[in-house]
């Protein structure tokens, strides 16, 4: 990883729990919902809400295509922290789901298997009074690689800011298992499927492309050269990355009044 | 507890997480820390009565500030100490600065302006405020000592600080309310070492303190700290925890630290110089 992407690790993890804790105290709920999927983002998100609340409920949801070692990975990761859980395979949901639009497109599917989990955890907390503790790292946000409504449905999401590749350093320093950290990432909506595959580019790349690209404002060819890697793959994920900036907005107001919703309406989340 | 003037000053920092918005509660918070304070000065953070992210509900909210003051003042009459906070101050109507007060028994509130506004990165302080006049910035006197206060931003410009010591400011208060952030340093870092620089070249006792807590996607770090005349770094309070401390500053230590230092020296032609560019 690059030099300039190290932190103090111990310093981000309670960094990281403090802010969920108080959080979730702000919010005024009483503790956090999690979909745990066996990968690295899910697995160091519920060790970090474990140490921030003791309101924890998990969700696995585990559908055909979701490999077996996954569902061994989540129960390694729930004997660890000890929170309740609760266990629903979706594939029922997602083939009724699937049957009237009459499609079996694996990325329409795949994405009715995001929304489906997302159905089901805002369904526990409301039911629990708790929020929903999305699990989305910096670089999958940037890149737009989660369906929207889906996995990106949440309402917080404590390691948007990092990094793939500093996800894995703050899971050494929070003891995640070796074999999770270490696994391809996968989101798991068809078989087979890796984020590495379908990007074409390893993580270690695509977070040094990103980091040069839009936080030191580096010219995609020196980008290229940098990173050594081919001037194609800085264009790929510039358009990633452009494409799918509608993913990580509210959908547009179109303006009107003196004041709109969105762009001259600005509050934050909480006052008085 | 009484604290003779051959002691020095006693200052409690009030490293305290505020809501954005809620003068209400925010006023009972100060209100609570002042009365239960053995210190001589109490000084909370910038925007302490308002909170830092309050974004638009700026406009809002403002109008209640005033009355807030009022308050703060009559207690200020009673407690009889000297109190720094930071407020959105309405200077004529629908102009807003972002002020330091500082709050003496008997006395009009002392307002000092913040000067240059934060506007680049997360800060968006144009929208909603004006800098203010560089003929505000004044010192004050309290038990004998003189002490100045400036407003976050302007520690990362020489001059401010540089004004207050040289119209005889021994102390000087930085109210703040800086976010964490790590991107190729960490800001707490650069603060540490802003605040030791200033109290170098100035042989000034720089007393920073900062908000702590959440405020949108930003969290307040606290880490509120005291850099000597000398330049060392005496106090240290906690990153991330909401809490009081009480220090006691002597200002004989100012006198020590100019001896072995240029701080005497200034040469007003480079500020004649540096107004061309």
């Amino acid at each position: 990883m690059m030099q300039e992407l190290e932190m103090d690790w111990n310093f981000v993890s309670n960094y990281l729990i403090t802010r969920l804790r108080e959080y979730i105290q702000a919010s005024g709920k009483k503790g956090g919902v999690i979909g745990l999927s066996g990968g690295i983002d899910s697995s160091v998100v519920l060790k970090l809400l474990t140490q921030a609340t003791r309101n924890v409920h998990v969700l696995l949801m585990p559908s055909e295509s979701t490999p077996a070692k996954d569902i061994q990975d989540s129960y390694t990761m729930l004997r660890s922290v000890g929170a309740p859980y609760s266990e629903i395979k979706i594939d029922d949901l997602v083939k009724s789901f699937s049957s009237k639009v009459d499609s079996d497109d694996k990325v329409l599917v795949g994405n009715i298997k995001a929304r489906v989990r997302m159905t089901l955890l805002y369904a526990y907390a409301q039911k629990l009074d708790y929020l929903v503790i999305g699990t989305g790292d910096k670089s999958e946000i940037l890149l737009g690689y989660f369906t929207k409504y889906g996995d990106g449905g949440v309402d917080v999401l404590p390691i948007g800011d990092l990094y793939k590749t500093q996800v894995k350093k703050l899971a050494q320093q929070i003891g995640i298992p070796k074999n999770i950290i270490e696994k391809p990432s996968s989101p798991a909506l068809w078989e087979g499927q890796t984020a590495e595959g379908e990007l074409g580019i390893d993580y270690e790349s695509v977070d040094k492309i990103l980091y040069l690209l839009y936080e030191k404002f580096m010219d995609p060819q020196k980008v290229a050269q940098e990173v050594k890697t081919s001037r194609e793959n800085v264009d790929k994920v510039i358009r990633l990355v452009r494409n799918n900036e509608h993913k990580r907005k509210m959908p547009e107001i179109f303006k009107i009044s003196g004041r709109t919703v969105g762009s001259d309406w600005r509050y934050p989340r909480i006052w008085e | 507890m009484e604290v003779s003037k051959d002691m020095g000053i006693n200052v409690e920092l009030a490293q305290i997480h505020v809501k954005p918005g809620n003068v209400k509660d925010n006023l009972e918070k100060h209100l609570s820390i002042m009365r239960k304070s053995v210190a001589d000065c109490v000084v909370f953070p910038e925007l302490s009565l308002t909170g830092y992210t309050t974004r638009d509900y700026f406009f809002n909210v403002t109008p209640s500030v005033d009355s807030a003051l009022e308050k703060l003042m009559t207690t200020v009459d009673d407690i009889d100490k000297c109190v720094v906070l930071g407020i959105p101050r309405e200077v004529r109507k629908g102009i807003l600065r972002n002020s330091a007060v500082v709050l003496r028994k008997g006395k009009k509130p002392l307002f000092i302006d913040k000067l240059y506004l934060a506007n680049y990165d997360l800060f968006d302080e144009k929208r909603y405020f004006q800098e203010g006049d560089v003929k505000n910035l004044r010192t004050f006197k309290y038990k004998g000592e003189t002490m100045g206060t400036v407003v976050c931003e302007d520690a990362w410009h020489p001059e401010p600080i540089e004004l207050l010591t040289r119209k005889g400011a021994d102390i000087v208060f930085v109210i703040s309310a800086s976010p964490f952030r790590s991107s190729m340093i960490d800001i707490r870092d650069s603060w540490r070492s802003l605040i030791i620089a200033h109290s170098l070249m100035n042989s000034v006792w720089i007393v920073f303190i900062n908000m702590v807590g959440q405020g949108e996607e930003e969290y307040f770090w606290g880490g509120s700290m005291i850099s000597s005349p000398s330049g060392k770094v005496v106090m240290k309070m906690d990153d991330m925890k909401e809490e009081t401390r009480t220090f006691l500053i002597n200002a004989e230590e100012n006198r020590r630290a100019r001896f072995s230092s240029g701080a005497k020296d200034h040469r007003k032609e480079l500020h004649k110089y540096l107004y061309h560019y």
